[in-house]
């Protein structure tokens, strides 16, 4: 089987799938930004789609690209476009927000969405409000550049936020300033700036790798009862699959700048079919494991994404790929294909193989 | 700084009172000159007037009496004071008769004529009786204060008194008068003697226009200490002591109308001086406003002179060296410029302290070998620095004649010479020696170290020397301690095996004394602070100068002290360098421009603008 | 705030204290260990004459005599209450704060001072306003258009200006417009009360001259600023928030570029209002750091320890409104 032959077939059930076209759809996105040293692939060719009052949980390690992904969307990256010189990140692909191709849209029409109807909330709260504003400054602030309305207002549904997140007094916290927040009400603040203006898409990136572990639940609690409240889409990045499990629907494992595995939670969790997927699992911290077989880490290091490796992105750092599939991982990519409805993986391994290896000698450990 | 301690006239320093006596005569002496009775419309009766380059010194440029127009003058320092009692600033001395009138002062003449001094306030030069021990004035009548009092004798009399025993307040002026005048009263001076009633016995006020001076010894220059700004009249009930620079009480043709330490100095006609009580027109009002910006950066000081920001630079001491050469270079500022003495001369002072050069054939030695033509080159050259010197005294000096000894072909030393005197030296005192005929050890020679050019004359001294086998180091010592705790500090000098010191001198007046008693007389040497940097108390110049002072006939007395300077150099106690002259310009809209013997600059005081 | 205040005053007075008490111990003491006597000490402030009378007048009227706390308690008195001296004729009083009297003026320093702070302050203020709008805006604008050509231009310019000194700077800028094509007056120093315009006119040269420099270093400052600043987190928040570019950049990014620079710049200004010594040499101007430089050189001490003194307080106090300010500008360093 060529490459040609079945890529686009297979690459394209999702878009075939989700016709017509969801809330959130993503396609065949590209985001690469040239450097002197080569052309950095950070998102190499991702497609998912989501739907308002859904999750979608993207998960893989520090430059996998979901990170990356995140930003384009909100059109965060300083585009090639917008420059003469050749920095900053090149786009392509489609990113369909509401009916409404972001990618092709002008980054004002883009500045106006953002805030509005996505929104995002970053992984360290501290650095990501400002230091020398209040946080109902910086709240109302959010508002008013999308609603017209008086500062009291702005102020008034500032506090009401604030209140709904879960801030006590929010009467006088809103003057205060967000170096007098803990951490956890500094995450929550800033999920309230998100929400203020009641955006159909969140995405929250990392939201909680900053916080203590018992403020985390509280966190992931929020989002979901948010999120149900606000009937928005939601994407949840993460090198943390205890999130995802928290919050998901649907999960996508990213390594390379590519989806490696793209299913529901019930699919990722229960029955992963990529020995990438079978790490991160493995890696997971359980308090029910033995303690020595607790976590058990991916060999190697991630890829670099100028000279992506041959093959499978992930051979290098795979246990199985070697012996399993006669060498074509290391020099054939694989296709992402469907091993059940839904369920898609990239790998040369037959699925059958996949699940045997994974009843065998993986569930067992997780 | 101060630039004009740096490069102008060096203050004589007399005080220890000359022993002595001898003739008697009761003849004025030579600097009086009795009052012209003017009719032309020029200052004195001079009609000389003159144009082009040194117009000034022997002439008088732009000869006009006509009033009017500002004046403004730039200075590169502040005044010590502009209170006459108490200030030995070169260019204070030359402007302060805009504001006050001394006894005596310079005769507004150009040439030798101007280096005498005539009668201001005094009817005539002093009257000499009692065997020169007493000299009498008698004040013109009718000569006001700003406020239209009438001055007295009696203020003249308080004047000195508070400038020369009062300096326990007055510290900036000179002293001469406690060495000469008698006082029985050890008189503690105005400030600590408040007592009105009490003062110096020597000095009498018979009446209101007389005041008589009774001297412990004869002193034939006296008139020249009536010409110091201190004989200008203070009324003792407006004395406000070391503030009455605040208040100063004008007796000349301006007033002060506004002095801004440090910045400015504003003059404006007095309205109570009178014309007819200056029959010499001394005190002609030519600008009808003058303005002194004080403290102007010496960068940028000449430029105000060619762009007319300025008319004239006060500090009188000479362009800087890059306008010199756009002066002497182009024939149309030249026409504007004077190069004249400026009355000093720079030297080198050997410490006969020092052996072996208590020899005074190795002393000759240094005098033989020292090339003065590259001292003069380093000294600024002939126009800008002044003339290769023979003698202590600078021509300018009434009796002054030109030096005979050491002169070598081209003045560029003669080793030859040096060498034989230096052989000499060695039999007299061989343990000094070392066998190949060198000088044993090392020496100091010191210089001031403000001025590059001093340094560079003592390299050059240091290369003279070593060709003769004597090694130096050079030393080079800040100005303001220079003589009291370096090169005229007795014990530095002998801790330092200092050889030889650098010096730069002029007098406060033009004569042999006033040049020579500092830097020669035996009286003069301090074991700190003094400015004999011979440390050689050497009888026939002490006697000289004794002699010169009893001597009431001009003449006599020139050769008195031309015997003196003579004794200096055959003793080989110092070595005259440069007699310095200073390049300085005129702008086209200075009027009446002389430059005066005495001062050694233009007078500032007859200056008027167009 | 008002303790903290009260004890940062308070703190600043002791530090002036100690500053004080080394500046006399280095002029009024350090020369006496050096060898220096009471006559040699006192001879400093005597003319050429040099006589024993007046140096023993400057030893008494100076207190030379006394021992040297005695010396240094009259000094601080005169600073909080004043105290009589003696002219001859009769007692003056130097009114607090009594910072001395100069010997080589027969003046009050306070006076004196008094006379040349105007200048300086003309100066400094003149020239701070200059080099901070100047330095921010092309700070601002090379960061935002990083690698433009008006990046290139202003960074070599600053690279200029940081190199050349205002001895270097000033003569050539006075030589270009006063000299050579008389745009501007004589340097020189005119009143601002006696003529604004003229004033104006005056100061402008010396303001660029010493502006030019620091202009230069806020350039540079406020462009590593910015371009540290459009990194944060908190600047791709703002952008997420859907702000407009300039709303980022002069709202959230100039605001914490410039935190740094407000407290360079208080130090920086206190630090001139001490005295531009170069420029008030170059131009002509009467100021506290040109007159310094004349009271070092002639060993006017009185003059020295009073400009000291006065030029230690604008630094003690720019340091003292700066923290107070920093606790303004950043939230995060205010004092409960």
């Amino acid at each position: 089987m060529s490459n040609e032959a079945s890529s686009g077939v297979v690459e394209d059930i999702a878009l075939e799938n989700t016709s017509p076209r969801a809330f959130l759809d993503v396609r065949d996105l590209k985001v690469h930004f040239p450097t002197d040293d080569g052309v950095v692939k950070s998102v190499d060719g991702i497609t998912f789609a989501l739907e308002r009052g859904k999750t979608l949980g993207i998960v893989g390690e520090s430059g996998s690209g979901k990170s990356v992904t995140s930003l384009s969307i909100m059109g965060l990256h300083r585009t090639a476009n917008d420059r003469k010189k050749k920095r900053g990140a090149q786009i392509s692909g489609e990113i369909w927000l509401d009916g409404q191709d972001l990618v092709t849209a002008s980054p004002e029409e883009v500045r106006r969405l953002r805030g509005e109807k996505m929104a995002m909330i970053f992984q360290d709260p501290l650095s990501a409000m400002h230091p020398f504003y209040t946080v109902g400054a910086q709240i109302i602030e959010a508002y008013r550049v999308h609603n017209k309305v008086s500062k009291s207002v702005a102020r008034k549904r500032a506090i009401e936020l604030l209140e709904l997140v879960g801030i006590p007094q929010p009467n006088t916290r809103v003057d205060d300033f967000p170096h007098q927040f803990s951490g956890g009400m500094r995450q929550r603040a800033m999920i309230a700036m998100a929400l203020v203006c009641n955006p159909s898409l969140l995405i929250a990136d990392e939201p909680t790798t900053a916080l203590d572990v018992t403020v985390q639940a509280q966190i992931l609690d929020l989002m979901r009862d948010l999120q149900r409240e606000f009937n928005s889409a939601l994407v949840v990045i993460t090198h943390d699959l205890g999130v995802v499990a928290e919050l998901a629907d649907d999960i996508m494992v990213m390594y390379g700048g590519k989806a490696v595995e793209y299913g529901s939670a019930h699919d990722i969790f229960k029955a992963p079919e990529h020995p990438y997927t079978w790490g991160l699992l493995a890696s997971m911290p359980r308090l029910d494991r033995e303690r020595a077989a607790r976590l058990t880490p991916i060999q190697g290091n991630p890829p670099s994404l100028i000279n992506v490796p041959s093959g499978c992105a992930f051979h290098p750092r795979c246990p199985y790929g070697a012996a399993e599939t006669g060498g074509r991982s290391d020099t054939e990519i694989p296709l992402l294909a469907a091993t059940s409805p839904g369920h898609l993986v990239r790998c040369h391994m037959d699925p059958a193989r996949r699940r045997e290896i994974y009843t065998e000698k993986i569930q067992g450990s997780l | 700084m101060n630039r004009h301690k740096l490069l102008g006239g060096v203050a004589l320093f007399a005080s220890v009172a000359l022993a002595a006596s001898a003739c008697s005569s009761s003849k004025t002496n030579s600097t009086s000159s009795s009052p012209t009775s003017a009719v032309t419309t020029l200052p004195s009766g001079n009609t000389s007037a003159g144009t082009g380059f040194n117009a000034a010194v022997t002439s008088i440029v732009r000869p006009s009496d006509k009033e009017g127009g500002t004046l403004t003058m730039v200075d590169r320092s502040d005044f010590d004071s502009v209170d006459t009692g108490n200030t030995y600033d070169a260019f204070a001395w030359a402007i302060m008769d805009d504001w006050s009138r001394p006894m005596m002062t310079y005769a507004q003449q150009p040439g030798a004529a101007g280096a005498k001094v005539v009668p201001d306030l005094a009817q005539a030069p002093g009257v000499v009786s009692n065997n020169g021990l007493t000299w009498t004035y008698k004040i013109k009548p009718g000569v006001k204060y700003q406020d239209g009092s009438v001055v007295t004798s009696q203020d003249v009399k308080y004047a000195i008194e508070r400038s020369n025993w009062g300096q326990n307040i007055l510290i900036n002026g000179p002293s001469y008068f406690p060495e000469f005048v008698q006082d029985n009263t050890h008189y503690k001076g105005p400030y600590a003697d408040k007592n009105p009633n009490d003062g110096v016995s020597g000095i009498t006020t018979p009446d209101n226009q007389t005041i008589v001076f009774n001297l412990t010894t004869p002193f034939s220059d006296f008139d020249y200490l009536m010409a110091l700004p201190g004989s200008a009249p203070v009324p003792r009930a407006k004395d406000t002591g070391a503030d009455y620079f605040k208040t100063y009480d004008s007796t000349g043709q301006y007033k002060i109308d506004n002095y801004q330490v440090g910045n400015e100095l504003d003059l404006s006609p007095n309205p109570a001086f009178d014309p007819s009580t200056d029959p010499d027109k001394l005190h002609v009002l030519r600008a009808s406003k003058i303005v002194i910006k004080l403290k102007q950066d010496v960068s940028t000081i000449d430029d105000n002179l060619f762009d007319g920001a300025a008319n004239v630079d006060l500090t009188g001491v000479g362009v800087q060296p890059a306008t010199q050469s756009k002066i002497l270079g182009n024939p149309k500022y030249k026409a504007d410029a004077d190069s004249a003495y400026a009355n000093s001369t720079e030297y080198f002072a050997i410490n006969t302290l020092q052996k072996p050069f208590d020899n005074v054939d190795c002393r000759k030695a240094i005098e033989w070998v020292v090339d003065k033509a590259t001292m003069q080159t380093e000294a600024g050259g002939a126009q800008g620095g002044g003339d290769i010197a023979s003698t202590i005294d600078p021509p300018t000096i009434p009796g002054w004649k030109a030096g005979d000894q050491y002169l070598t072909p081209g003045n560029k030393g003669d080793v030859a010479q040096s060498k034989k005197e230096l052989a000499l030296c060695q039999q007299a005192e061989p343990d000094q020696f070392n066998p190949d005929g060198t000088v044993k050890g090392s020496f100091e020679v010191m210089a001031r170290d403000n001025a590059v050019k001093e340094a560079n004359m003592v390299q050059t001294l240091q290369t003279n020397l070593k060709s003769i086998g004597i090694s130096v180091t050079i030393d080079l010592k800040p100005f303001d301690k220079y003589n009291s705790a370096f090169a005229g500090n007795k014990q530095y000098a002998q801790q330092h095996r200092v050889a030889v010191s650098f010096m730069k001198w002029g007098a406060d007046f033009p004569s042999g004394y006033g040049f020579m008693y500092g830097i020669l007389d035996g009286a003069s040497i301090r074991d700190a602070g003094g400015y004999n940097l011979s440390w050689d108390a050497d009888k026939a110049i002490d006697d000289g100068i004794t002699k010169a002072l009893a001597e009431t006939d001009p003449t006599t007395r020139g050769n008195d002290y031309a015997a003196v300077d003579h004794q200096a150099l055959s003793d080989a106690l110092v070595v005259p360098l440069v007699w310095d002259k200073n390049l300085v310009y005129r702008p086209e809209s200075l009027t009446n421009v002389i430059f005066s013997q005495g001062l050694g600059m233009y007078l500032m005081s007859a200056l008027g603008v167009q | 705030m008002v303790t903290y205040i009260i004890r940062r005053l308070f703190a600043a007075v002791v530090l002036l204290f100690v500053i004080s008490m080394i500046t006399f111990f280095i002029f009024y003491v350090f020369p006496r260990l050096g060898g220096q006597t009471t006559e040699s000490l006192a001879s400093q402030f005597v003319g050429k004459t040099q006589s024993a009378q007046a140096i023993q007048g400057v030893i008494h009227r100076f207190g030379f005599d006394q021992p040297i706390w005695v010396q240094y308690g009259r000094f601080v008195k005169g600073i909080f209450f004043g105290y009589d001296y003696d002219t001859g004729t009769q007692m003056a009083h130097c009114y607090a704060p009594c910072l001395g009297y100069s010997f080589k003026t027969n003046t009050l320093v306070s006076t004196s001072i008094a006379q040349w702070l105007p200048v300086t302050i003309s100066l400094a203020i003149g020239a701070s306003i200059l080099w901070l709008i100047f330095g921010v805006s092309v700070g601002v604008a090379s960061a935002l258009k990083k690698g433009s050509f008006i990046d290139r231009a202003g960074m070599i310019t600053a690279l200029i200006g940081v190199s050349l000194p205002v001895y270097f700077v000033g003569p050539l800028l006075a030589l270009a417009f006063v000299v050579n094509w008389h745009i501007f007056p004589d340097p020189d120093y005119v009143a601002f009360t006696s003529n604004p315009v003229s004033w104006f006119t005056h100061m402008l040269l010396p303001w660029i001259a010493v502006a030019f420099g620091l202009a230069a270093l806020y350039a540079r400052l406020t462009r590593v600023g910015m371009l540290d600043t459009m990194n944060e987190d908190f600047i791709r928040t703002a952008r997420a928030k859907g702000l407009p570019e300039r709303t980022v950049i002069f709202k959230h990014a100039l605001r914490a570029a410039l935190t740094p620079i407000v407290t360079i710049f208080g130090m920086d200004l206190g630090f001139a209002l001490g005295g531009v010594v170069l420029a008030e040499q170059v131009f002509n101007l009467p100021g506290i750091g040109r007159e310094a430089v004349d009271a070092v050189n002639q060993s006017d001490l009185p003059v020295i320890m009073g400009v000291t003194i006065v030029a230690s307080a604008f630094i003690v106090l720019a340091n003292l409104v700066v923290d107070l300010l920093y606790g303004v500008v950043d939230p995060r360093v205010r004092v409960s």
